[in-house]
């Protein structure tokens, strides 16, 4: 029993963290065409777009280290691509914007932001339907556990 | 039936038939009245749509026959490439190539080795002159008086237009004209191209049109430019911008787009409406503007307003366009006075610099100045109001911790506390005695300590802010080292293997975004800061790094490397001078506009992007120039013509907030021939050198070359494309004739020292001349940029000009040569005595001609500065007339702040100028012929494929 909530707590937090990332996502996205039509300056974009950035990575790497210890191979390794790019961004010290550059950096920083938009709204719905089977899998055990003992 | 020909230059006989009879009977290098001619399409005469101006150089035989084999190609046969990793495609097959030339091209082709044929810029004296001030003469007239009206909304001819006189002849940013605009065409006053010029002088209709051109589409605006050296040009009168004042009116803008009213707005109403000729849209004119108009539709008072006549004009702004009172002129100079820069002579050249500027500085009573000094500690200076005021100094020993100790006394009026500055000034030279500390370090353990550890640059820069931030201004640093002590260190990361490969770029690159992210603090606060890098010779100063306080700031930047004051005191002296002495804005703003479906996709220069079309500018000056390169915002750009405006919004250091407005009015055309037929090889060039900054910065120099030479190949694969099955058979190597240089100035760019091995090892360059050469670039204006691409060799004697060849130079006495960034007098082994007595004083002559030459001869810079010293009076004398034109070159790269070397044929130094010869070959690079054979091979691969793919 306490394997089962357990495992829809799990799918919950997963879930969470990627809700949380997508709203993110949505947000820069968000500020990227603010910037454009010049209803925020360069300078607060970035700061905002770049505290982002450390709890997206974080959030992404806590998803992918969950779903590997849960044993969860295809899950993690669904995840394996965005995180390998996060590592190569963060490596080459290119993860946080420049406020300098940013006007040539837009349209890929956009691109960037759409596909990992992408990215995230698949993830999401993976991780809802994977929550909602393990609801409707442990609704089912509790049934026939209940009806059982009813039947007793 | 014969096929139409390309009605253009063909250059290099027999490479085919069309190619013999049009050079028969010509001289191979048509002058300026010649070339006019060849191109025969003067306004009024029809040229059949396929026989499109072009000039075919027939390049496809150079290849057979190198020129006297140079020994790293023994044999003529496969040549070995050793370290050049760029070979060209087919290039290493000279012998038995994939695509060889046919035979008889083969044959020619040792005829065709006369270089002297190959296409160059002008080089009579008028026009090298010209090409020093401004670039090249841009016969827009000859290259784009097309006689198809059609392509530009019928507005050409004198058939079309009553009002134009019947010799009217389209020159740069005047390709065009409407009768409809307000003004009348006698009173059109275009905008001059040193100003602001396209980079084409007609603007593509569409994206897919665009395409079809393959160059950059960009404005090159330089707002406040000097008037060229008068005498460089003899008496041209230029006219000075006119100032605007609407007074009550309020300035005259469109309500959507905000356009300035122009030259090219339609009046209509009875002159109680305009239309905007960017967004079309329909303004009111305010009560206190209007003026009737007379039988021709214009106004009345037309004479009156030159804001309808000229290009550019200078609006007073009113209190609408002040977010503040406009800031009074404040200077900060932040001095080191560390071991080095007392030592090298740095600081004593600097400070009497500053005190021979403080006379010229703006004196309406507003003017502040504060000094700063720093070595490993932070010094504020006091400076107490009054005939008596004695400076008191003011430690700052902590320099993690930067504080203010009194502001109110260390930013001070400058009249009233002239005594103190210029008592401190004094003082400064007598605590830092550059003798006592060069004579015996031992006893100044503290100097020694200093030298080796740098000084606290970071702070002082940190603490010259506080004491500005409030009121903006511009901050004149003069430092020896890289900070290492303090805020914002920067660690030693230079590394000597990382010379020409992938690591390059990341050192030529800020290190760690702390200087950055200072430098967008300062350009909110409206600070400007000018960097002046004086290391001593050796020393790594992470230029990279620090620069970019100077490139997000609109300052100045100028790195002498191996600093002595004997040697280059007097270059940064001029330089020091000039920033002072020159008109400066401040609090500046600067927007493009251009009419609806056109953006602005990027920009270069020295700014802070501020939104996606504003650029934000602390300090701007004559000497600033900004590269605006445009795109498509929607597929296709309505209307006739099309508008860009530029507008810089500025403090003068007079107190009164001005808007200097440039307009150019292009035509839109849908045909590409037409942009072929009206490119701006000066500004197309311009933007081609900014863009190869970044390609330096971002990839290896390798592919950054590749990139480079990329560029003009694609431009002249999509020009062959356009002629059609005319051009498709050649061999020869077809150029558009505006363009017809730019396949040398990308083999300049390509041999320049940011690219070339060669060039780069021959200046001793390293990681931070490289990245000092790179802001140098950054900011360089179309002349400067030019001379960059294809250095100008002047004859000294009588101003007439010489290609960048070696054996162009041999035997021609006293010759100039200015890449933009380095001036040299190069003096000919076999100098006449007399001439070279009369440049350079008799005694500098005798140890130039001394035999056998001294051990220890002179070094090149200090005999230049020698010659700038001599005087310029009478002008009689031949020899005045000689150092009039250095001095003249001089005064036309002041955004370059060049230095001047005399260098001797056969003496080391003449490596320097070898470099620099463009069209000869170099130990790793193509000379000139071979270039464009390689070009040529490229242009018929991507052909081949690109027939193929075509098919798809």
């Amino acid at each position: 029993m306490w394997v089962m909530i357990g495992e829809i707590l799990f799918w919950l937090v997963v879930f969470g963290v990627t809700a949380g990332m997508l709203f993110m996502n949505v947000f820069t996205l968000i500020l990227y065409s603010d910037l454009e039509a010049d209803h925020i300056n360069p300078v607060e974009l970035c700061e905002r777009v770049n505290g982002l950035v450390l709890p997206e990575y974080l959030g992404q790497l806590a998803v992918a280290a969950m779903l590997l210890m849960r044993g969860f191979w295809l899950a993690a390794l669904l995840n394996v691509p965005i995180l390998y790019w996060n590592g190569r961004r963060w490596l080459d010290g290119k993860h946080l914007l420049d406020n300098t550059s940013i006007f040539t950096y837009l349209p890929v920083a956009k691109r960037h932001s759409r596909v990992k938009l992408g990215f995230f709204l698949m993830m999401f719905f993976f991780y809802l339907y994977r929550q909602v089977e393990c609801v409707v899998r442990a609704g089912m055990r509790w049934d026939t556990c209940g009806c059982a003992r009813e039947g007793n | 039936m014969q096929p139409p020909r390309p009605n253009g230059h063909a250059y290099g006989e027999a490479a085919s038939p069309r190619g013999t009879d049009r050079v028969a009977g010509r001289p191979p290098w048509p002058g300026p009245q010649a070339q006019g001619a060849a191109a025969g399409y003067a306004p009024g005469s029809a040229i059949p749509s396929a026989a499109r101006p072009g000039a075919a150089y027939g390049a496809a035989g150079y290849t057979a026959a190198a020129p006297s084999p140079p020994p790293r190609y023994p044999g003529g046969g496969a040549a070995p490439r050793a370290h050049h990793g760029a070979p060209p495609p087919g290039w290493a097959s000279a012998g038995a190539p994939a695509h060889a030339p046919p035979p008889q091209s083969m044959m020619a082709g040792a005829a065709a080795l006369d270089t002297s044929t190959l296409p160059r810029p002008e080089l009579d004296a008028h026009s090298v002159l010209h090409r020093v001030a401004l670039g090249d003469p841009v016969p827009v007239a000859a290259a784009f008086g097309a006689p198809d009206v059609n392509a530009y909304g019928g507005a050409y001819g004198a058939a079309v237009l009553p009002g134009i006189p019947p010799g009217w002849q389209p020159r740069v940013n005047l390709c065009t004209y409407d009768p409809s605009w307000c003004c009348p065409w006698e009173l059109l006053r275009p905008c001059e191209p040193h100003f602001m010029s396209m980079t084409v002088c007609a603007f593509p209709a569409s994206a897919a049109v665009r395409a079809k051109y393959g160059l950059p589409l960009a404005a090159v605006v330089r707002p406040l430019a000097p008037p060229p050296p008068p005498s460089l040009l003899g008496d041209q009168t230029d006219e000075a911008v006119p100032v605007v004042n609407f007074g009550a009116a309020g300035v005259i803008r469109c309500r959507r787009c905000r356009t300035y009213i122009n030259f090219a707005v339609i009046i209509t109403d009875g002159g109680r409406r305009w239309r905007c000729n960017v967004c079309q849209l329909l303004n009111d004119i305010p009560p206190e503007y209007y003026a009737p108009l007379d039988a021709n539709g214009r106004r009345i008072d037309i004479q009156q307003r030159p804001e309808l006549c000229c290009g550019s004009v200078e609006f007073v702004a009113p209190s609408e366009y002040m977010v503040r009172p406009p800031q009074p002129p404040v200077y900060v100079f932040v001095l080191d006075v560390s071991y080095a820069a007392v030592a090298s002579g740095a600081l004593v050249t600097a400070v009497e610099s500053v005190r021979d500027c403080l006379n010229v500085l703006p004196r309406d009573g507003r003017t502040r100045v504060g000094v700063l000094t720093f070595s490993t500690q932070v010094t504020y200076y006091a400076l107490p109001a009054g005939e008596a005021g004695e400076p008191r100094i003011v430690v700052v020993p902590d320099v993690d911790d930067v504080f203010l100790p009194s502001p109110e006394d260390v930013l001070v009026n400058l009249d009233d506390a002239r005594p103190a500055v210029d008592r401190l000034l004094g003082k400064l030279l007598q605590l830092h005695p550059p003798a006592s500390s060069s004579s015996s370090s031992s006893f100044a353990p503290s100097a020694v300590e200093a030298a080796t550890q740098g000084g606290a640059l970071g702070s002082a820069i940190a603490g010259a802010f506080y004491l500005m931030q409030h009121w903006g201004g511009k901050m004149v640093v003069v430092a020896a080292s890289r900070p290492t002590m303090g805020m914002d260190k920067l660690r030693d990361r230079d590394d000597v293997h990382a010379f020409f490969t992938e690591r390059e770029c990341r050192l030529l690159l800020p290190e760690d975004g702390q200087y950055k992210r200072r430098a967008v603090d300062f350009t909110r606060a409206q600070v400007s800061v000018d960097l002046y890098l004086t290391p001593p010779a050796g020393a790594y100063v992470d230029v990279a790094s620090l620069s970019s306080l100077a490139k997000y700031t609109g300052g100045e930047f100028l790195h002498l490397s191996g600093f002595d004051a004997s040697r280059d005191g007097p270059r940064l002296r001029r330089a020091l001078v000039r920033n002072l002495s020159r008109e400066t804005g401040f609090e500046a703003v600067f927007r493009l506009r251009a009419s609806n479906g056109v953006r602005c996709a990027r920009f270069h220069g020295r700014f802070f992007t501020r939104s996606t079309d504003l650029l934000a500018l602390p300090n701007v000056d004559a000497d600033k120039t900004y590269v605006v390169e445009m795109g498509y915002e929607e597929s296709q750009v309505l209307g006739k013509h099309l508008c860009a405006q530029s507008a810089l919004l500025y403090t003068t250091s007079g107190g009164e907030r001005r808007i200097r407005v440039h307009t150019v009015v292009l035509p839109i055309t849908s045909s590409p021939h037409d942009l072929f037929r009206s490119a701006d090889v000066n500004a197309t060039v311009n933007v081609l050198a900014h863009q190869l900054i970044e390609h330096c910065v971002h990839r290896k120099p390798e592919s950054a070359r590749r990139a480079v030479v990329d560029r003009v190949v694609d431009m002249l694969v999509k020009y062959r494309q356009l002629l059609g099955s005319a051009a498709a058979s050649s061999t020869q190597l077809l150029l558009p004739d505006a363009l017809r240089c730019l396949p040398l100035y990308t083999l300049g760019m390509v041999r320049s020292a940011v690219l070339s091995r060669d060039a780069a090892m021959v200046a001793a360059m390293r990681t931070d001349c490289k990245a000092a050469l790179l802001q140098a670039l950054d900011n360089g204006g179309v002349s400067t940029l030019m001379a960059f691409a294809y250095p100008n060799c002047v004859r000294l004697e009588d101003g007439q000009g010489l290609p960048a060849s070696m054996g162009a130079l041999q035997g021609q006495g006293l010759v100039l040569i200015d890449n933009g960034f380095e001036v040299l007098v190069w003096v000919a082994r076999d100098v006449a005595p007399s001439l070279l007595t009369a440049l350079v004083s008799d005694d500098v002559a005798r140890v130039m001609l001394a035999q056998p030459a001294p051990t220890h001869p002179p070094p090149p810079k200090l005999l230049g500065e020698v010659l700038l010293s001599l005087p310029l009076e009478p002008e009689s004398d031949r020899g005045v007339r000689m150092r009039r034109l250095v001095h003249a070159v001089l005064a036309a790269r002041t955004d370059a702040a060049p230095s001047v070397s005399i260098v001797r044929q056969d003496t080391p130094a003449e490596a320097r100028v070898h470099a620099m010869m463009v069209e000869d070959h170099g130990a790793s690079e193509l000379g000139y012929a071979e270039f464009l054979a390689t070009v040529q091979r490229q242009v018929q691969q991507r052909l081949m494929g690109g027939s193929s793919t075509a098919g798809r």
